[in-house]
């Protein structure tokens, strides 16, 4: 692979292989869905190697749920592409796919060939919860980083802020609206309420 | 059965879906219909799809290899890459426009909903999971590993998976 060195913004210097590794490790390790997968990403992309902060990252996560397709290779994408261009996003997907794809593949290989285990359910039991901890975890994470960015803006910011998660939660839960309308609802909610914030603050210059 | 219309239908799926199991409802209904897959290679596909590492999505590389062998798989997955990459499109629009307030702010509550959903949707795990003294003690051990940020997430879940194994009857 070629030696060409990657500089990011705030991490060390790195060539397409190393990337390559990197990437490699994540797949090969993300087992237990998407929660533990975006947990692993964040991990990586924000508190080690530091290509971006945590805003960032909730910000191109966000983008990704609007976007078509699969979530975290919509995420994976943006991010090959902030660290490297064209060839960031082809060594960062072929990173992560290349592991994964061929144990699934493998997986449903065996699986189609011999009978359900056992010991799987069982220890499904456990790997659940583990799952939702580090989903807890990782949004936690997300959520104080955008609460901090609205703080910054005013109270009243922090407040709306707060107010737009609660209403999108009971949405979900009591009023059981679609996904995809209620992020666009906080979405245009948030945007009009920045729209009017950055009125008045015009006013009073 | 064509390669490429086997395609289309996995890419057409994909296309107009967002998230691992958008892309269902779509393909229940062409394979399904066209008699190309069965509801148990749906069931098993789903399933191994959430053991497997990488996302959850890669259950419809699953579904080609048990409808279509490994010729199917790659169908698959040629269909799956495609669709993620028009987020750079998305990403340009909105690093063009971003400096809008409202566009800003639009992306800021999007932000938002997409966290308080990730909690619902725990939590709604959480409640079908059953919430037992066993369960609530994996989240906050698991919680807790994780904020030592020294603790590798595949050691994480191996330990939820051992509990599971011993403490399950």
């Amino acid at each position: 692979m070629q030696q060409t060195v990657i500089k990011s913004d705030n991490s060390s210097h790195m060539n397409f292989a190393t990337l390559f590794k990197v990437w490699f490790t994540i797949g090969i390790q993300s087992f237990g869905g998407g929660m533990a997968t975006l947990s692993l990403i964040r991990t990586i992309a924000v508190e080690r190697e530091k290509w971006l902060s945590d805003i960032e990252f909730a910000r191109y996560w966000s983008l990704c749920q609007v976007a078509p397709g699969i979530n975290l290779l919509a995420l994976t994408t943006l991010l090959g592409r902030r660290i490297a261009g064209i060839r960031g996003i082809v060594v960062c997907l072929a990173g992560l796919l290349f592991p994964s794809v061929t144990i699934t593949i493998i997986l449903t290989a065996f699986y189609s060939q011999a009978t359900r285990f056992p010991l799987m359910t069982k220890a499904m039991h456990g790997i659940m919860p583990a799952t939702i901890g580090l989903g807890i975890y990782t949004l936690a994470n997300m959520t104080i980083s955008l609460l901090k960015e609205s703080q910054s803006a005013g109270k009243q910011g922090l407040y709306i802020s707060i107010g737009v998660c609660i209403a999108a939660a009971c949405a979900m839960l009591i009023l059981n609206l679609q996904v995809f309308a209620i992020l666009i609802i906080s979405g245009l909610v948030y945007a009009f309420y920045q729209w009017r914030a950055s009125i008045k603050e015009k006013e009073t210059e | 059965m064509s390669p490429l219309l086997l395609f289309w239908i996995y890419l057409k799926a994909s296309l107009f879906s967002t998230g691992g199991f958008g892309n269902l409802p779509s393909l229940h209904t062409d394979l399904i219909g066209h008699g190309l897959a069965s509801e148990n290679q749906f069931v098993g596909a789903m399933a191994i799809g959430q053991i497997s590492p990488g996302p959850s999505g890669l259950w419809v590389v699953c579904l080609g290899y048990l409808t279509c062998g490994l010729s199917g798989s790659l169908i698959a997955l040629g269909a799956i890459i495609l669709p993620p990459l028009l987020i750079i499109g998305v990403d340009r629009i909105y690093t063009k426009a971003n400096k809008h307030p409202a566009v800003e702010g639009f992306a800021h509550g999007l932000g938002l909903a997409v966290v308080s959903i990730g909690f619902v949707i725990l939590f709604q795990m959480l409640y079908k999971e059953g919430i037992d003294i066993f369960s609530v003690v994996i989240v906050l051990i698991s919680m807790a590993l994780m904020a030592t940020r020294k603790a590798p997430i595949l050691m994480i879940l191996a330990i939820g998976g051992i509990a599971g194994i011993f403490m399950t009857h």
